[in-house]
């Protein structure tokens, strides 16, 4: 009993089912024949949207956060208050080339921020630490929550892509990523294949 | 009504003062995760792989897996019924949400949490009857339910704080969930250790056990005690719903939503109780005929129970002040 109330105050959030719901779309962008960076596309759940809206929309109170194009200072807010602490868990993007884990940088390019219908959605530019050659061996990219707090998959219907110089030749395609299961074993996340 | 009205007030004055209090509670952010300060530009370390953590038995993990799954289902079909209700500005989803919101309440106490770890550790020790699991295990959702109800209608709706805020003293209420529930654990060994009249005399042939099995009053208010004490800590999924439907202006439905929620935690947890209180019972009969080591292995077993609750208790406080755990992460 003791040492089962330890293993779970110590494992990853002992309580940490899922409450955010991310849809995500990943573009492996291409130069000179190796990978460079990631273009990610995220589409949150209906009450994460209410949530992230209603601590910058001030309109009434909570009564009406109102769906409505988002203007550049709230994308900054959003950014600041409901994005840019990922940076510290790697914008939740796992990188593997060839099994051997790659890290991401702190910093993302071109992020976006708009409503899609009801639903917040954010897109980003994430570079590699390095360029990784997908023709040297297998390249897994993974957008996922450790602590699975957030429940990140890829969107259905929406592919995973890759384009720029040196793509032609390359496909991706999503795979149960049966060597990263997440929950104490309970979740295989998806991640996405990059083979030449 | 006049004698429920003390620990009524009480419960109340605990709530108020933990949301005011100022403890050093590092809540999550919008994503789960604690804030923390940006390390030098850079790299990002790649986060810790999923390997070092423990990972249950297959059938465990898929069963676990499955569960996770329908109530993500669940909480998907709530959703898109609770924009129904909005746009029709109806109360005909309103059966739909009720429903769903209930089996969402019962896979969702599945998994870790909801306090299942004190309820089954209190009636696989202590001597209780098959009622206090339902007592316990409902007050626990019932607290909980009206906890997130209190939160967000005294923080959102009065107080127009945003969620951020609202999380940031949502964990406050956690962190004083695990204070409670560490003075309770202590307050039950304090039971279990001091003497009883009732037992300390020596055991006749024939004396019947029937007249021992009724717990004394105080044991029932401690176990309701340890009950609000569990509910004490709002569940996010219930705030997250309520947040949602004020926005859409139907707070009522996500009121009734959260109650409907706490309903099919109760059950879970009422699931749990039942069968660590069958357990008690049959570890019970394993002391055989002879009382004087059946009562000791009892008062023991109580013990345990009892010291069980406190370090958990203390575990989960430690783990919040060190920065470990991060409260309302789940």
């Amino acid at each position: 009993m003791i040492g089962l109330a330890l293993a779970l105050a110590s494992g990853p959030k002992a309580e940490a089912h899922p409450h955010v719901w991310v849809d995500t779309v990943v573009t492996a962008i291409f130069s000179q024949g190796k990978v460079t960076s990631l273009r990610e596309e995220w589409w949150f759940d209906e009450d994460f949207t209410v949530t992230a809206l209603s601590d910058i929309r001030k309109t009434k109170g909570m009564s009406r956060v109102a769906i409505r194009p988002l203007t550049e200072g709230e994308i900054g807010q959003l950014r600041a208050q409901a994005f840019s602490n990922l940076a510290n868990y790697a914008y939740f993007t796992h990188v593997w080339a060839a099994g051997k884990p790659i890290a991401v940088a702190r910093e993302v390019t071109a992020f976006q921020a708009r409503m899609d219908g009801a639903r917040l959605a954010y897109s980003f530019t994430l570079p590699l630490a390095a360029p990784q050659d997908p023709r040297a061996g297998p390249l897994r990219i993974g957008v996922w929550d450790d602590s699975y707090y957030v429940d990140v998959g890829p969107a259905k219907g929406l592919a995973p892509q890759v384009e720029g110089d040196g793509s032609q030749g390359c496909a991706a395609r999503i795979i149960d990523d049966k060597d990263h299961l997440l929950y104490f074993g309970a979740v295989t996340p998806k991640a996405m294949e990059i083979k030449c | 009504m006049l004698t429920m009205s003390r620990p009524l007030l009480r419960f109340l004055l605990l709530f108020v003062l933990s949301l005011t209090g100022a403890l050093p509670a590092s809540a999550a952010d919008l994503f789960g995760h604690p804030e923390a300060p940006p390390a030098a530009a850079g790299l990002t370390p790649q986060p810790p792989s999923s390997a070092r953590v423990m990972v249950l038995p297959a059938p465990v993990a898929d069963i676990l897996g499955r569960a996770l799954a329908v109530q993500s289902r669940l909480n998907a079909e709530l959703r898109g019924e609770l924009q129904d209700a909005k746009r029709s500005g109806s109360w005909q989803p309103a059966l739909a949400i009720v429903f769903i919101s209930f089996l969402y309440g019962v896979f969702h106490a599945a998994g870790p949490g909801h306090g299942k770890i004190v309820v089954g550790s209190y009636f696989l020790t202590q001597r209780a009857r098959l009622l206090h699991g339902f007592a316990m295990s409902g007050m626990a959702a019932l607290v909980q339910a009206v906890s997130a109800v209190l939160l967000v209608s005294l923080l959102a709706v009065l107080l127009d704080l945003g969620s951020g805020q609202l999380l940031a003293y949502a964990a406050n209420l956690e962190t004083a969930s695990y204070g409670v529930i560490t003075l309770l654990g202590l307050w039950m060994a304090w039971g279990v250790l001091r003497p009883r009249p009732c037992c300390d005399h020596a055991h006749q042939p024939g004396h019947g056990h029937g007249a021992h099995q009724t717990p004394p009053l105080s044991d029932l208010a401690r176990l309701l005690a340890t009950g609000a004490a569990v509910g004490l800590r709002p569940c996010s999924g219930a705030i997250l719903v309520l947040l949602f439907t004020l926005a859409n202006e139907i707070y009522p439905v996500g009121i009734l939503a959260t109650f409907a929620m706490g309903l099919g935690v109760a059950v879970t947890v009422s699931a749990v109780s039942l069968a660590t209180f069958g357990l008690h019972r049959s570890l019970a009969v394993l002391g055989g005929g002879r009382h004087a080591l059946a009562d000791r292995l009892r008062q023991a077993a109580a013990l345990a129970g009892a010291v069980a609750i406190t370090l958990f208790g203390l575990l989960q406080l430690l783990g919040i002040w060190s920065g470990v755990i991060t409260p309302m992460a789940g």
